[in-house]
């Protein structure tokens, strides 16, 4: 007489523990990155020059000072931001300060000037001349790109 | 009434009677035991499912967040601290061998500008029309036209009420002909 015996297969499980891991760490980078894009650059309207040569281009050791119009007076500049850094309106003292702490942990920090298309160039010249004196060795103009064709 | 049972078992006896499968598991469980194999403990399965998906949902929200708030915007490379700070309008090693060429723009309206081309004597209206004179007086020596060396300094000087739109407009015109010094001026009134 033959006894058949049923020899039970291993049931495969996918281990899910690593992909978690890897999920929640992405969610918390994203979540961080997210608010310091925000935060590092705030509201305004850059110029948008006909056929423009901007390119979105990633900069590694870039720091985006962003001058904000007047919320009152039509074409006077207002609050600025040097990275995440916070300076009034017209303090460029503040703003020199903070650029030059930058500048001494990278000297090859690239600024972006980033201002409002409405401000009159008197009211900007003084801030790209104080960037410029800080010794920071190159500064990029942030504009609008044209769209890709 | 002669096929009927005997002693037929109530029904709450039943209940209590532990099947055969039960049994069985408890006699091996009885047999581990006194082999001194440690009882196998079983771990409730978590359905991770709806966890993941809610996850990857937020994840690609987050990607798409962070990434369009600047998507169109980008920068014009320059060379301005080469040139002199972004403030000065004489790049004084640069002018002794090329024609300092001097863009003064000028604003009619919030977005109409006039650009006067010192150099050429030439007013224009619209930047694209800047572009054009300018790339057309950039030296090309393959064919023997225009004027100026591409490493002439460009100094843009913008009168102080001049909106930023017009004075990267005019930096972007210069760029795009080509020019490789390109620069600003302080403000001139």
């Amino acid at each position: 007489m033959s006894r058949s015996k049923k020899v039970a297969l291993p049931r495969p499980e996918l281990n899910l523990t690593a992909m978690m891991d890897l999920v929640l760490n992405l969610i918390t980078f994203f979540v961080l990155v997210a608010n310091f894009a925000a935060a590092s650059l705030p509201a305004l309207a850059p110029p948008h020059p006909d056929k423009s040569l901007a390119k979105a281009e990633t900069i590694p050791d870039r720091l985006t000072v962003s001058v904000m119009a007047d919320e009152k007076l039509k074409g006077f500049a207002g609050k600025m931001k040097v990275g995440i850094t916070e300076v009034g309106k017209g303090d460029i003292g503040g703003m020199i300060h903070v650029l030059e702490k930058e500048v001494k942990i990278s000297a090859a920090v690239a600024v972006c000037v980033r201002a409002d298309k409405s401000i009159r160039y008197s009211d900007l010249e003084p801030i790209m001349s104080a960037v410029a004196g800080t010794g920071v060795q190159t500064i990029h103009l942030v504009a609008i790109a044209d769209e890709k064709k | 009434m002669a096929n009927a049972p005997i002693n037929p078992a109530p029904e709450s006896r039943k209940k209590l009677e532990p099947n055969v499968f039960e049994l069985e598991r408890m006699k091996k469980k009885l047999r581990e035991r006194r082999r001194g194999n440690p009882p196998v403990t079983r771990v409730a399965p978590l359905n991770i499912t709806s966890f993941l998906d809610m996850s990857f949902c937020l994840l690609m929200f987050l990607i798409l967040a962070s990434g369009g708030a600047g998507a169109k915007e980008g920068v014009l490379a320059s060379n301005l601290t080469k040139l002199g700070g972004g403030s000065t309008g004489s790049p004084l090693e640069a002018a002794k061998v090329n024609t300092t060429i001097n863009l003064v723009v000028s604003a009619r309206d919030d977005d109409k500008f006039t650009i006067e081309v010192e150099i050429l004597g030439e007013n224009f209206t619209s930047f694209e029309s800047l572009y054009a004179a300018l790339a057309k007086n950039r030296l090309d020596p393959d064919k023997g036209t225009g004027r100026f060396d591409d490493e002439s300094p460009v100094i843009i000087r913008p009168r102080g009420d001049v909106p930023w739109q017009g004075v990267m407009s005019a930096f972007n015109a210069a760029i795009r002909a080509r020019y490789k010094n390109v620069g600003f001026a302080k403000v001139d009134g």
